[in-house]
């Protein structure tokens, strides 16, 4: 799989939002690669930037934040499309957006509009990107109905003739959720984007989830980013992940070695503040402090202030860069290897 | 649903006569009455009128009977169709509505629709460009045309109007129309005239609405569907207005019920301004002068206006919002 050539790419790429306190950096050069096929699991607390990492690969970032450095490359049929560097609505974002890439997110119920049937917001992305041409304005009509109800049923909605003319408020949450993922997959795209989709659902709901996007991926070759704040999801579903903290990225390795290997002490904490079934409440240890604000970043090492390995003197003076340890493992954090910069100060 | 507009139209019934109850009330209990009234007037006028002429009036007029007899007697003939007589204009209610209540309904309409029409792109346009040129431009303009009282608007219209056209009257229609039947043409005629007296009984509640839209809209361009529905690649104009733009509506469409009646109310002044043979300045009139079964007929009718309003804009809510047609 390593030696296929990467899907995507995502080049030192940084988000910025302007606040008050003038700009501040959500995604902070934060270079990552999806191969075919593959769940790259994107795992951090809230304000991460992984959501905002997500929402720059599609062009539909809030107004009130930009891509401010870096480069997204899309390798599909056969051509390269750079994304992060074109104006949002332009030919080439048009042309992926919802079709190649496509995206489910957290809220079912915030995710839908609440004034049109799930047919209808299932329906538009299909009738916008997967019609055959030639088609008159009712058979247009046929095929998007008929689509929308293959769809339905392929991610496990009962009845689905009935639930496609349903108003988001009449379906339960499970059953929200699924023509959420249908939305996201109405054309077949060759990237999925999941941004916590289990995060609103209880746990036999998650596993079931989980278990049809394991079984949509296989049947229709596509790659997931599968962002989550919960590591055993991950574990269950990823083929490599990606450990973000306040918008820098901390650790890239494949699903073994981070739950085996783990270098950086952010994953290893996060790991530790994992519950098991087997454990008691003293082995759940929380990680201590909590998320530094944006406006307010700590310096050297972003995640310094809560690290129980800190160096003074190194690790809040300097900002650790990311390096590759041994091959698909990436780390940034001096005790693992992160060049100690001459003199003077990084700020 | 058809269950619950019947319903809900015979609920109309005892409210419409709890409104006629306390509106006939009110409009008595300052002391004195019409032919005290009319007797003041008269005499601040050297007009002599005998102690004796004033009985006469007060039989006449049967100011002194009780509160409930009045009442009943004037209720009695509403449900015949009739609406009382207007003692100070010595006139039939009817008449008076009759000849009134068109051009008010007419204002009405065409300055709810002025309202809709400006106050909809405007408000949709500052919420989706917030911060631009053009969203400072209308925020400024809204808050001169919520603030200036539409009296002061129409001063100024009357005064250009008698710059551009040397006449001071803007009167309803051309006078050719006056003594014709009614006509698109003539309609037409009264539409052209009025269009601008109805733009400045528009130009308080426009600039509210937009300020009220730009809000809405801007709460609704954060939520989530917005996002998911730019994500699936639908173009962004179409997603706005057919996602955020249509869920902000819904507030208007509660507001609209009580529009036409507030319009009644809020362009007395207006009214008076420019000569408009509307019903605002005689109710105004009607109130100085408790004439009440005048006053208490033009309450009534803009109390059923609003209760109709406000059962028109529940059908329509439940029309276009698929949560609330759930729950009915």
């Amino acid at each position: 799989m390593m030696d296929d050539l990467p899907l995507l790419e995502v080049v030192d790429l940084s988000v910025t939002f302007s606040s008050r306190e003038g700009e501040v950096f959500a995604v902070d050069k934060v270079s990552f690669s999806l191969f075919p096929n593959e769940v790259l699991g994107v795992v951090g607390e809230s304000g991460s930037g992984k959501s905002v990492t997500s929402l720059s690969i599609l062009r539909v970032l809030p107004a009130s934040s930009r891509i401010a450095n870096g480069s997204i490359f899309f390798r599909d049929e056969g051509r390269t499309i750079e994304l992060a560097n074109v104006d949002s609505e332009s030919e080439p974002v048009r042309s992926v957006r919802g079709r190649r890439i496509s995206m489910i997110f957290q809220e079912p119920m915030s995710a839908f509009s609440p004034l049109h049937t799930i047919g209808n917001q299932i329906g538009e992305a299909i009738a916008l990107h997967n019609l055959p041409p030639g088609l008159s304005r009712s058979q247009r009509k046929l095929e998007v109905r008929k689509q929308t109800i293959d769809l339905l049923a392929s991610v496990g909605m009962p009845t689905p003739e009935q639930l496609i003319d349903s108003y988001p408020h009449e379906l339960s949450g499970g059953m929200r959720q699924r023509a959420l993922i249908a939305m996201g997959l109405a054309c077949h795209p060759s990237i999925l984007i999941a941004d916590e989709p289990t995060t609103a659902l209880d746990v036999t709901l998650q596993s079931q989830v989980i278990a049809l996007l394991s079984r949509l991926r296989s049947e229709q070759e596509m790659s997931i980013i599968f962002i989550t704040h919960n590591l055993g999801v991950i574990a269950e579903i990823a083929d490599r992940v990606l450990v973000m903290y306040l918008g820098r990225e901390m650790e890239t390795a494949s699903v073994d070695d981070l739950f085996h290997n783990p270098k950086h002490p952010y994953t290893r904490a996060l790991i530790r503040s994992m519950p098991t079934i087997a454990g008691t409440l003293d082995t759940l240890i929380p990680i201590e402090g909590t998320v530094p604000s944006p406006n307010n970043l700590p310096t050297g090492c972003r995640f310094q202030t809560r690290c129980p390995e800190r160096v003074d003197g190194l690790c809040n003076v300097h900002e650790p860069v990311s390096i590759e340890i041994e091959p698909g493992h990436r780390v940034a954090c001096f005790l693992s290897g992160s060049p100690v910069p001459q003199g003077g100060t990084n700020d | 649903m058809g269950r619950h507009i019947v319903r809900r139209l015979a609920a109309m019934i005892p409210v419409l006569f709890m409104i006629s109850v306390l509106t006939f009330v009110v409009i008595q209990l300052p002391p004195g009455d019409f032919v005290d009234s009319y007797v003041k007037q008269q005499r601040a006028a050297q007009v002599k009128i005998s102690p004796q002429e004033e009985a006469s009036l007060r039989a006449r007029y049967g100011v002194d009977e009780p509160l409930p007899t009045q009442y009943f007697r004037w209720m009695g003939g509403i449900l015949h169709g009739d609406l009382g007589y207007s003692l100070a204009l010595d006139q039939p209610v009817n008449e008076i509505v009759k000849s009134r209540l068109p051009y008010t309904v007419t204002i009405g309409v065409l300055s709810t629709l002025l309202l809709y029409a400006i106050a909809i792109p405007i408000g949709i346009l500052s919420a989706t460009r917030q911060y631009s040129k053009a969203d400072y431009f209308f925020s400024v303009f809204g808050f001169l045309a919520m603030g200036v009282p539409d009296f002061i608007l129409a001063v100024l219209f009357l005064w250009g109007f008698y710059k551009l056209t040397g006449d001071i009257t803007v009167g309803l229609m051309d006078p050719q129309y006056v003594s014709e039947p009614f006509s698109l043409a003539k309609g037409a005629n009264i539409i052209s005239h009025l269009w601008f007296p109805a733009l400045i009984a528009a130009s308080t509640g426009t600039a509210a609405t937009i300020r009220l839209l730009r809000a809405n809209l801007l709460d609704e361009l954060g939520k989530p569907y917005v996002t998911v529905a730019l994500a699936k690649g639908v173009p962004r104009r179409r997603v706005i207005y057919k996602y955020p733009a249509r869920m902000s509506m819904n507030p208007f469409i509660v507001s609209a019920a009580g529009l036409l009646a507030a319009l009644v109310s809020g362009e007395v002044i207006l009214s008076i301004t420019l000569g408009l043979p509307t019903l605002a300045p005689i109710f105004l009139q009607s109130l100085k002068n408790q004439d009440s079964e005048l006053a208490g007929s033009i309450v009534l009718i803009l109390s059923a206006l609003t209760v109709i309003g406000i059962l028109l804009s529940d059908i329509l809510l439940a029309v276009v919002d698929p949560r609330i047609r759930g729950s009915v």
